[in-house]
């Protein structure tokens, strides 16, 4: 049986995607993610579900974690065995339900592997390609992750292949914990621009320097029903950070490394 | 001589031949249905168990949540889950125990059904997985049944012991969990399409985790404790029944959807019995109907809105199902007669209650009793529906005859005053009429149900009015019985049963007398019955010949 990294900072994180779906203020929701065996995210969130889509590598996870949601009365349940981008690059286009919540809560994941980068990045497009399709409706995107990485050169080559070479000053001046940061926000920024989306970020948290969590809240037009005023996406490089220190009671709001 | 000594000889479970268990479960638990009603049961009872400890903590829905998929691999599963009290060790163990408890009152659950624990359920997959968590123990377990591999094995040489100890057959697993959580999943895993291995069946709930498949909707309304909708008015009355028959409504929820029983609108006029045996009240039913028309209720249900499972009446406890609709009504009352109306029977007394597979009640002089009564309920109801079809029959042939004269009373030519239907309406009015006011003790049945109709309040609006009517414009004179009727008058005017000789009419048509006419009729029912009428089909087809030699 696999660990699973639980934490009252993880649940915290739940509480911030509650709280961003509350604000969608469009009734029952359809979530993507990768619940544990314990299936916490799905539990969470339970009160704002309809619809769950668990993808997850390995078989007996998956099989505990369809055991954990049993009790919770969702009209659709999906069960994918899958690597996540694997997934996302090739069955989610083809899946008649959309995310309304999406949480890559990767186990020490995100952008990891020095080769091929093609996979986690042709799943990240895929991923905004089809929400682009759905037009003036909110949706939301928890990512988890950790700095346990090859070094800041394994972003910047991933960078270097979609994003102009102008923006990348920040993340080649970054370094350490900062440079994952800065790739995911870039790639993240550079998403919602190719399909012309109005984006925020909801909160990203920083937990003992290690855990990074951005929960990304993002349309394509203007959603009137959803209380979260959304803002170009060049903004995304603004957003503060919220960093949870243990040694303090009140987290501490930092700007993030900027461009400017 | 040497005489005999007593020697001590003990017995351990490799004293009992493994086919104890599929004897035990495939003899009673024979259909798919029994094996679903034994899952939702065992999940119904988790909650009155939790409801018996509760605290002040926010309760979660009352539901048992049943979901199914098919694998790409043609793995199908169905989880059954709910959040009771859940089960500790020494309650989990028990599933695969039989009848061993040390409370007397266990060895049967809640819901009166035998306990036979998970081997109730066996055939019914290839695996069988429960994962439970009792409410304030911070542990979480798992019992893990390889039905297959148990049935490979199970054959007249392996014993008891040999399957229970034997950690391939089943298994106890162990996680910390935390202490709130209360839960109990059932998950029935079937490898593959029902399947006999070593002459017993397995996987036999497959073709039912196929989520297109509509069947298991249609198994959980026959067998399952579905809770009637609590939205008031009528449905109100029925959750009165629950509360006294103890029976706390819990949620079925399919795929995402709330399975709840609602009445069509049609079905409006709502009583309620009492079933009694000597002074006390074994049973409460309720029934409805439609007040304003006969017939199969059927007609007016919707499967899909509103899950009943047919017509008729449905005996049940704690609002599990018992047996068929109609049970113990064959050869008592009128086949067909109890589809005219939608209702249940909840058993209250203790000592009535359902056989091991829940398709009977399990034998004994409480049983017989109450069977008696039960029947005498039917019969009731029969009768019921008999008067309601005097009655409205009544009604509409005096409001026919009312309107028709009316219509007369404007009529302005002559071929309209003189239209043999419209005479012949008001004939049968005043003929009704004669009857009903006649003194004395009624002459035949025909006029002995007329007179009981005519005292219903329904008709009584009605009488009153007509016979004004008829009087002013003359009918009642003119229809009296003891005058002949006109040559041209098409109308009724006799009473069932007086005899009238067979006369040849003009031109060779032969006439034959009312009862031969009846008794020829009475003799051609078989032939329907042997073109694959039903009773209820051959009775509506007896009624359009009555309507046709009345008009």
């Amino acid at each position: 049986m696999a660990k699973h990294q639980e934490s009252a900072a993880k649940q915290a994180i739940r509480g911030l995607l509650l709280d961003a779906s509350e604000s969608l203020q469009r009734g029952k929701l359809t979530y993507l993610g990768l619940p544990s065996e314990k299936a916490l995210d799905v539990r969470t969130l339970e009160p704002v579900l309809e619809n769950v889509i668990c993808v997850e590598e390995n078989k007996t996870i998956l099989d505990e974690a369809r055991r954990s949601i049993a009790p919770m009365p969702f009209k659709v349940r999906r069960f994918e065995n899958f690597r996540m981008w694997e997934y996302l690059r090739d069955k989610y286009p083809a899946e008649p339900l959309v995310a309304d919540i999406a949480f890559l809560d990767f186990y020490g994941g995100g952008i990891v592997h020095e080769d091929p980068f093609a996979l986690e990045i042709a799943g990240l497009r895929s991923f905004f390609a089809k929400h682009a399709n759905s037009q003036n409706k909110t949706f939301i995107l928890g990512w988890t992750y950790m700095p346990r990485d090859k070094g800041p050169g394994v972003y910047l080559r991933a960078c270097e292949k979609i994003i102009p070479s102008g923006e990348l000053d920040l993340l080649r001046r970054s370094s350490g914990m900062w440079a994952r940061s800065v790739a995911i926000r870039l790639l993240l920024r550079q998403s919602c621009d190719e399909h012309r989306m109005l984006a925020k970020i909801f909160h990203h948290a920083v937990f003992k320097n290690v855990m990074n969590a951005i929960v990304l809240v993002f349309s394509k037009g203007f959603d009137s029903k959803c209380k979260i005023s959304l803002e170009d996406p060049k903004a995304l490089l603004d957003a503060p950070v919220c960093v949870y220190d243990p040694k303090s009671t009140v987290p501490k709001m930092l700007p993030f490394p900027s461009l400017k | 001589m040497e005489k005999f000594a007593p020697i001590n000889v003990e017995f351990s479970l490799r004293d009992v031949g493994s086919k104890v268990f599929d004897q035990l479960t495939a003899d009673i638990y024979t259909g798919a249905g029994s094996i679903v009603r034994e899952l939702v049961k065992n999940a119904y009872d988790g909650y009155l168990a939790l409801d018996a400890e509760a605290s002040d903590d926010e309760s979660p829905p009352r539901e048992i949540v049943i979901s199914r998929e098919r694998d790409k691999d043609g793995v199908g599963r169905i989880l059954l889950a709910d959040r009771g009290i859940g089960q500790d060790l020494g309650k989990i163990k028990g599933n695969v125990q039989i009848s061993i408890s040390t409370k007397p009152e266990e060895l049967e659950d809640p819901t009166g059904f035998r306990g036979l624990g998970s081997w109730a359920v066996l055939g019914g997959g290839s695996k069988i997985i429960i994962t439970s968590s009792k409410k304030g123990t911070a542990d979480e377990y798992r019992l893990e049944i390889n039905v297959r591999k148990i049935y490979e094995i199970c054959d007249t040489t392996t014993t008891a012991h040999d399957i229970l100890n034997n950690t391939k057959c089943i298994s106890f697993l162990k996680r910390p969990c935390g202490k709130d959580d209360h839960f109990t999943t059932v998950e029935v895993i079937c490898d593959g399409p029902p399947e006999i291995v070593n002459e017993h069946e397995l996987n036999r709930l497959y073709p039912y985790t196929d989520p297109h498949n509509p069947d298991l909707r249609d198994l959980l309304v026959r067998h399952c404790p579905i809770p009637f909708s609590s939205e008031g008015g009528v449905y109100e009355k029925i959750h009165e029944i629950y509360r006294q028959g103890r029976y706390v409504p819990t949620g079925i929820v399919l795929d995402g959807d709330k399975l709840e029983r609602r009445l069509p609108a049609e079905l409006s006029a709502f009583s309620k019995h009492e079933i009694r045996l000597g002074k006390h009240i074994a049973a409460i039913a309720w029934v409805v109907e439609n007040p304003d028309k006969t017939g199969e209720a059927g007609r007016w249900i919707d499967e899909q809105k509103h899950f009943l499972g047919g017509p008729s009446i449905q005996v049940v406890k704690y609002n599990v199902p018992i047996g068929r609709k109609g049970l113990f009504s064959d050869d008592i009352v009128r086949a067909g007669i109890l589809d005219w109306f939608v209702g249940e029977v909840h058993i209250l007394a203790v000592d009535v209650r359902p056989s091991a597979n829940g398709e009977e009640l399990r034998a004994g002089t409480a049983r017989d009793t109450f069977v008696e009564e039960l029947q005498e309920f039917y019969r009731k109801l029969e009768k019921s529906a008999e008067s309601k079809s005097e009655v409205l029959s009544l009604r509409k042939k005096l409001h026919q005859g009312m309107e028709a004269a009316a219509q007369l009373a404007n009529a302005t030519h002559e071929k309209e005053r003189d239209d043999p239907h419209t005479l012949a309406k008001i004939a049968t009015a005043v003929g009704l009429i004669e009857q009903i006011d006649k003194k004395g003790k009624p002459k035949t049945e025909s006029e002995r149900k007329v007179r009981e109709a005519a005292q219903q309040p329904q008709v009584m609006r009605f009488l009153k009015q007509t016979r004004d009517t008829l009087k002013e414009g003359g009918w009642a004179e003119r229809y009296k019985k003891s005058d002949k009727p006109a040559e041209d008058d098409k109308s009724r005017g006799k009473s069932a049963g007086k005899r009238q000789p067979a006369t040849a009419g003009e031109g060779g048509a032969r006439m034959i007398a009312v009862d031969e006419f009846q008794a020829r009729i009475g003799r051609a029912i078989p032939r329907f019955e042997q073109l694959g009428l039903t009773p209820v089909q051959v009775e509506g087809v007896l009624k359009i010949i009555r309507d046709l030699l009345n008009a």
